[in-house]
């Protein structure tokens, strides 16, 4: 038994597809960019320069998804990380791109540093439910235009798990070039890169139904050096998608698969993965909310429409307005996740964030994972066989016996039952009659004591001297670039 | 094998939870007139208090120590005769008379505080479920037991513990013994109530509990 949820119906996906066929075709999508309209063009599209507009039709996108690989992998620095995608798995990875986050030892909440990066990426290497690595902060002590770099470089020296790298917005075409050589050097060649990509890149479309020029040249950028292309709305239910679930997934699916086409035309056969960090704008205060509980339904549909397409995909999780650890977080977290779970995704991205991925914090993470690892003992669900329909044993105990001395018990506990490592289930009553020292506050501090236990003693298996070497190199040369331009 | 090697075996499959292999290896060590002193200390015991300490730092399942706790006893029945048949005694952290009162049938909480205790040394007795007063107190005497341990899940069956208590003083006997109260409803305030010096939140405080009462 594995829990497995498809709510919508053969005929409401097809009536998705046909609504989203109809806006591509009619509406268009925007790629305000010279190559990319050529590129689309030659691929058969029609393409109206002057609005930068490119129609998608039907026949393009049949092909553009014949040409997606069959065996999709992620590849890590150490193989025994490899992610290997529509194979029925559902992989975690953390959240990313917030410019604050809360001190490990001061609780403050400031910018985040270079420092905090290495920090990050050695607690994700530790943390078993994080199968792929993301450091979620922005370095803010850097130039803008170099905070890939930098987040790169902690990721490749840190962890030896496939890296995802939501691009942050400062990055340019050249800067994508200096990364992929930088996974070059672990690599060894760009051929050898190019068929075990040790990362892969999350690139975001302005919605409604338009890139921008800077994300689009670094796509195409990545997908010429083979790297895996994830694309990803963020669009807001009654902000900048229609307010109806079904508009949100119509207009989010064009543009997703907009994105698809043109990687594909790009580089035939890159591999794509379908995802979706779509909330909602609160019309009543304005605020763009991820923490929307909305997501729970939409990721439900983005799952579903990558299955239909036979795109691997990649739903947004674990996210949350509320902006310290709390119940409200645990709240809007859990709701949003354990029904997309059940849709059965390949990746599910969310950890460590609050405040709608502003703010991110370390305890969290760890947090985050230990809901996690939770849930995924119940995604795993149970096996029905004769010896865990436990007849014999039923037998053997008998009316009225007990089960806690059996070996059948021994036998099966460990894969059964989930142990949270953060608490123990031991009985506390004088801690529960007395609020004030209850639950939450106990919880972050094994958190937060967990984080540093983890940073005192785990060691990440280490990059070559000289390959370390040839990164850092790589980023004082895009330095001096910088200053002298 | 030598009686070093033999009770290693012994030790060994305790701590395996091996039942039958206890037994063969414990009439050996009788066939072999091999001193039951010996045998019960560094082989029975030691294997069940391994299996103590581990869960302690939980890292074992209380199964386990279950499991274990039986081997134990089964090595012990064929063992402990031997050893008073030569006029010794069993060396223990303390003796720990357990059962739960009467109107009450629930056992589950009391056997595996009771697997606890053995595992932590311990020599348990333990009385079963709907124990009568006077029972406690004869058989408190004929065990002449440190330690009484009363469990009681339901709050009707609560107030047996009392009971018990009274019957202990009316028995001059309540300075002789300490009592342990055991039970979801239990709280801090019905200890002082009642009279009785510790309760055991869980099997693991129950165990620090009984200790801490014997200066352990």
């Amino acid at each position: 038994m594995r829990p497995k949820l498809e709510p919508i119906l053969k005929e409401e996906l097809d009536a998705i597809h046909l609504a989203t066929l109809k806006v591509l075709e009619n509406v268009g999508v925007k790629f305000p960019d010279e190559t990319a309209l050529r590129i689309l063009e030659d691929y058969g599209a029609k393409i109206e320069y002057n609005g930068q507009i490119a129609y998608i039709s039907e026949a393009m996108l049949k092909d553009a998804l014949k040409k997606l690989p069959e065996k999709p992998i992620l590849c890590a620095r150490n193989p025994k990380n490899d992610i290997q995608l529509a194979a029925g798995q559902t992989y975690f990875c953390p959240s990313s791109l917030g410019a604050y986050m809360y001190d490990l030892d001061s609780g403050e909440r400031r910018t985040s540093t270079t420092e905090d990066l290495v920090k990050f990426a050695r607690i994700e290497d530790a943390l078993r439910n994080f199968h792929i690595a993301q450091v979620c902060v922005m370095p803010c002590d850097v130039p803008e235009m170099l905070a890939d770099h930098y987040r790169f470089e902690a990721e490749f020296s840190n962890t030896t798990k496939h890296v995802i790298h939501l691009v942050a917005p400062g990055t340019t075409p050249e800067g994508a070039r200096d990364h992929v050589r930088m996974a070059t050097c672990i690599a060894g060649s760009e051929d050898n890169l190019r068929r075990s990509p040790l990362f892969s890149i999350i690139e975001e479309p302005i919605s409604p139904l338009q890139y921008d020029a800077n994300g689009l040249r670094v796509l195409m950028e990545y997908a010429r050096a083979g790297i895996p292309i994830m694309l990803y709305d963020v669009t807001l239910a009654g902000a900048t998608a229609p307010v109806t679930v079904a508009g949100q997934l119509v207009q989010k699916n064009a543009e997703i698969l907009a994105g698809i086409v043109l990687t594909q035309a790009t580089n035939p056969g890159n591999i794509s993965v379908y995802g979706s960090a779509a909330g909602i704008m609160d019309l009543v205060t304005g605020i763009s909310s991820l923490g929307a509980l909305e997501r729970a339904l939409i990721s439900i549909g983005v799952v579903q429409l990558a299955h239909y397409y036979h795109i691997p995909s990649i739903p947004a999780a674990m996210n949350t307005e509320a902006s310290l650890p709390g119940s409200r977080t645990v709240f809007e977290k859990i709701t949003q996740t354990l029904p997309v779970i059940f849709a059965a995704p390949d990746i599910v991205l969310g950890g460590g964030t609050f405040d709608s991925a502003n703010t991110y914090s370390i305890e969290q993470l760890v947090l985050d994972e230990e809901m996690l690892s939770g849930l995924a003992r119940i995604l795993r669900g149970f096996e029905v066989n004769e010896d865990t329909l436990a007849v014999e044993v039923i037998k053997k105990v008998g009316i009225g016996g007990n089960f806690i001395g059996e070996r059948h018990t021994l036998k099966h506990v460990r894969t059964e039952q989930w142990f949270p490592t953060l608490y123990t289930r031991s009985k506390e009553p004088e801690k529960v009659l007395d609020l004030a020292t209850i639950g939450e506050k106990d919880l972050i501090k094994a958190a937060r004591d967990k984080a540093k236990r983890i940073l005192a003693t785990h060691q990440p298996e280490s990059l070559d001297r000289d390959v370390r070497k040839e990164i850092a190199q790589i980023i004082t040369e895009a330095r001096k670039k910088m200053s002298n331009s | 094998m030598t009686l070093e090697d033999i009770v290693e075996k012994l030790a060994l499959s305790v701590a395996e939870g091996d039942e039958d292999r206890v037994k063969q290896v414990a009439n050996e060590i009788i066939q072999r007139n091999l001193d039951p002193a010996i045998a019960i200390d560094k082989g029975l015991t030691k294997g069940i208090l391994t299996v103590g300490e581990r869960w302690t730092r939980g890292e074992a399942f209380i199964t386990e120590v279950i499991i274990v706790a039986n081997a134990f006893k089964v090595g012990l029945e064929v063992l402990e005769p031997k050893l008073k048949e030569k006029g010794g005694k069993l060396k223990t952290v303390g003796r720990f008379l357990i059962g739960t009162v009467q109107g009450d049938i629930h056992d589950i909480g009391k056997n595996i505080v009771g697997a606890m205790l053995r595992a932590a040394g311990f020599d348990v007795r333990d009385l079963g479920v709907d124990v009568p007063r006077d029972k406690f107190v004869e058989e408190a005497k004929q065990f002449n037991t440190d330690i009484i341990g009363l469990s009681s899940l339901l709050t009707t069956s609560m107030p047996e513990q009392r009971n018990v208590i009274e019957a202990f003083k009316q028995a001059n006997l309540r300075d002789k013994v300490k009592v342990m109260v055991g039970g979801t409803s239990v709280t801090n305030e019905w200890v002082q109530e009642i009279e009785a010096d510790a309760r055991g939140v869980d099997a693991l405080d129950a165990v620090k509990k009984a200790k801490a009462l014997l200066g352990r």
